[in-house]
């Protein structure tokens, strides 16, 4: 057991893999001699050598096609995509051409990658390079969504990202790169498609992803301390396949529902969910759906304002506060 | 162009039908609505027309012959008997049917006076066979707009308003000389001699019986009964838990649970429970528990002994009375060993319960078999058996005898398994 950051989770996730397995490679822009602008990727180059880890030129169709074309050919590569904004740029490979292989080519083909990429805000980066953008890859069919909050949750994930057969976008929160959480010794590995009930509670149900888990837990300690509500909270972690079971399960127990979700309001990934539990868990539930979202805006820099858009634990107590006692 | 015939889903629960005659002959030109061919199902007959046009090719099921429902029976239209033409699959359910909405409703969102009551709470209500005027008034006392579950709780766990029962007037007899007492009929009796000597006449009758052990239930009905009587005002017997028990064997034997009119069997999909209740020997009525296939046993004791209560005050309406699909009647308070009840028409079954005592059990120990006190009772069913035969009502009786004897019981009650 030790203590490790997130940023040295995420480098200790690819290092595990790169050990294991030779035809796990990885490449993007300045991840290798540089370590990577977000420091997480430090001493990879060093230990795994310029051909498994390659610098490529500021051209992200490069990154995944080149990314695409390996994993086609046997290799399972780690492409990093620096600001998960730019994911726009290279939209095609995501939505169109890696998804579909498999099923374009009838199975004899199939794409096993991972997209990492830094995605949220918090960081004062502006509009175009602090989004939150995990809805943008939960719509597509034949893409993996994972999401994960804490170190140990970045390795676990990571490495079941790398095994499987399939495309995986990775969302690490540039705003957790520098969180600190306990880590086992030895070989980590997690399974994709599954939530974790982080604090079990039995008056509501908070679902939250990445950084939001965090501000989620911090208000469930709030609404326990003084307003008398034992919230669950549960770590979504993977959007696509997403546990379903646990979400349901949660609910049923709780009969209340709320997301807190940091990209913004419109057709953010709560919505999906708000309808599931609507259709499958009507009966279950004991007052509305409530989301607490970033609104439908363009981030704003100024601190001030970000911090504003983007949930906190006091909006989030207030919001759960006054649906409950209302 | 081919087209293929196949056998068509006659009722929701058919799964296959015999073709009895083909009107048709390989050759012959079909026009849209002529008669192809009748089939007989377990509950109906019918006569099948073309919907399309074309010479019939090829007939793969002949007269007399069974096919399940979807498989291809004929074909119109085809070059000549196209042999080899795969059947369709027995249709499965959709792969791509991600979601799954519930079917059962609880009630709408708006109560008695406007009322708004959220969807858990609705259901808990209604599988506690709450009494929505009652939860109205409850509303009102407390200055509440909407119910939550917090509040179907708080009304639920309320002790019951305790409402002095009616005494009913006897019966004058009608004294005639010579030759002792003459009584003449009250109306309900009259009523009831009339339909069962009519249920008598017309319904072949078999019993059958199987013993129960009621050890495991009586743990757990001693722990509930003082708080039970103190919450509901009712006392809580063995009924509820043989009722309960037959909500879910009723679930399992759908042909038990249903109404036959000497042609066609009919299932209901509710469970509407008649319980027999004797009226101080004067008369016997059968109020019915209705929809109560998804109550837990709390609500279904609850709801029965609002139904008695209301047999017993002469407060019952038509509603009460009418709908029922299975009965239940209980002699156990005088100690009789079985009953063979008349079924009361045109439901096709009849439970009867009797007393539960102790008796000498064999039980196998890891010692060895032992022979010990356990609490026996004998559970017994008339059904009809033009409806359904021996064998599908005696294996009802033993998924009932399971049930009562293996249920986690104390968790309908609220504790914790």
């Amino acid at each position: 057991m030790a203590e490790l950051s997130y940023r040295d989770a995420v480098i200790r996730g690819i290092s595990q893999e790169m050990e294991r397995d030779n035809n796990v490679v990885f490449l993007g822009e300045d991840i290798a001699k540089a370590g990577g602008v977000f420091k997480a990727t430090v001493g990879l180059y060093e230990k795994f050598g310029p051909l498994r880890v390659r610098d490529t030129p500021i051209s992200e169709q490069a990154i995944l096609g080149a990314a695409m074309g390996a994993a086609m050919t046997g290799l399972r590569p780690i492409a990093e995509i620096m600001f998960s904004d730019f994911i726009a740029v290279c939209y095609d490979y995501i939505a169109n051409e890696m998804p579909k292989l498999a099923y374009m080519t009838n199975g004899q083909m199939s794409c096993p990658l991972v997209i990492r990429t830094g995605n949220g805000g918090g960081l004062r980066f502006g509009a175009q390079h602090s989004q939150s953008i995990e809805n943008w890859t939960m719509m597509i069919p034949g893409l993996k969504v994972v999401a994960p909050s804490s170190p140990v949750d970045v390795i676990g994930l990571m490495a079941a990202a790398i095994r499987d057969n399939n495309p995986v976008i990775f969302h690490e929160h540039k705003a957790l790169y520098s969180t600190k959480g306990e880590v086992p010794d030895g070989e980590i590995v997690d399974t994709l498609g599954t939530a974790k009930i982080l604090r079990p509670g039995k008056d509501c149900t908070i679902l939250a992803l990445a950084m939001m888990v965090h501000r989620a837990m911090e208000a469930a300690e709030i609404l326990a301390r003084d307003h008398g509500i034992d919230a669950e909270v549960v770590d979504v972690r993977s959007l696509v396949p997403l546990d379903t079971q646990t979400i349901l399960g949660s609910v049923a127990k709780t009969g209340r529902l709320f997301t807190v979700e940091e990209n913004p309001r419109l057709l953010g990934w709560g919505a999906e969910i708000a309808s599931i539990v609507a259709d499958e868990a009507f009966w279950d539930l004991d007052g509305p759906i409530v989301r607490i979202t970033t609104p439908h805006i363009p981030l704003p820099a100024a601190d001030h304002l970000e911090d504003l858009a983007i949930p906190n634990a006091a909006r989030i107590v207030d919001k759960i506060v006054r649906v409950m006692n209302g | 162009m081919a087209s293929t015939i196949i056998m068509p889903q006659l009722g929701e629960t058919v799964a296959e039908g015999k073709i009895l005659t083909w009107f048709k002959t390989v050759g012959e030109d079909i026009k849209i609505g002529d008669r192809l061919f009748e089939v007989e199902t377990d509950k109906v007959t019918v006569e099948v027309e073309a919907v399309v046009a074309g010479k019939l090719t090829e007939i793969k099921t002949g007269d007399g012959v069974t096919a399940k429902v979807g498989a291809v029976v004929a074909v119109i239209g085809g070059e000549a008997a196209a042999p080899g033409i795969a059947e369709p699959k027995a249709e499965a359910p959709s792969a791509f049917e991600e979601v799954k909405s519930p079917l059962e409703n609880y009630g709408k969102a708006k109560g008695p006076d406007g009322l708004r009551i959220t969807p858990l709470a609705r259901r808990v209500l209604s599988q506690n066979a709450a009494d929505m005027a009652a939860l109205a008034q409850f509303a009102s006392s407390k200055n509440l707009r909407k119910i939550e579950m917090r509040d179907a709780q708080a009304f639920l766990e309320a002790p019951a308003v305790s409402i002095a029962p009616v005494a009913s007037a006897a019966p004058t007899p009608t004294t005639h000389t010579g030759s002792g007492e003459v009584i003449t009929l009250n109306t309900i009796r009259a009523k009831t001699a009339e339909r069962l000597t009519e249920n008598w006449r017309t319904i072949p009758h078999v019993f059958q019986a199987i013993e129960v052990d009621f050890t495991e239930v009586e743990l757990v009905r001693k722990r509930h009964k003082d708080r039970f009587k103190a919450e509901t005002g009712n006392a809580l017997t063995f009924l509820p838990f043989i009722a309960r028990a037959c909500c879910i064997a009723l679930q399992a034997f759908p042909h038990i649970n249903a109404r036959f009119d000497g042609k066609a069997l009919t299932l209901s999909r509710d469970i509407n429970l008649g319980i027999a209740v004797d009226l101080n020997h004067n008369g016997l009525v059968v109020p019915v528990v209705h929809a109560v296939q998804d109550f837990t046993l709390q609500g279904l004791a609850k709801a029965i002994g609002r139904q008695i209560g209301k047999a017993r005050d002469g407060t019952l309406k038509a509603a009460d009375l009418t709908g029922g699909t299975y009965s239940i009647t209980n002699n156990g308070a005088f100690g009789t060993s079985f009953t063979s009840p008349i079924i009361n028409a045109p439901q096709v079954a009849i439970l009867s319960t009797d007393a539960i005592r102790k008796k000498p059990a064999v039980i196998t120990t890891e010692l060895g078999d032992a022979i010990v006190p356990r609490l026996i009772g004998m559970v017994g069913q008339s059904f009809d058996h033009r409806a359904f035969d021996g064998a599908y009502s005696a294996a009802f009786l033993s998924k009932l005898k399971e049930t009562i004897e293996t249920k986690k019981w104390a968790g309908e009650l609220g504790e914790s398994i």
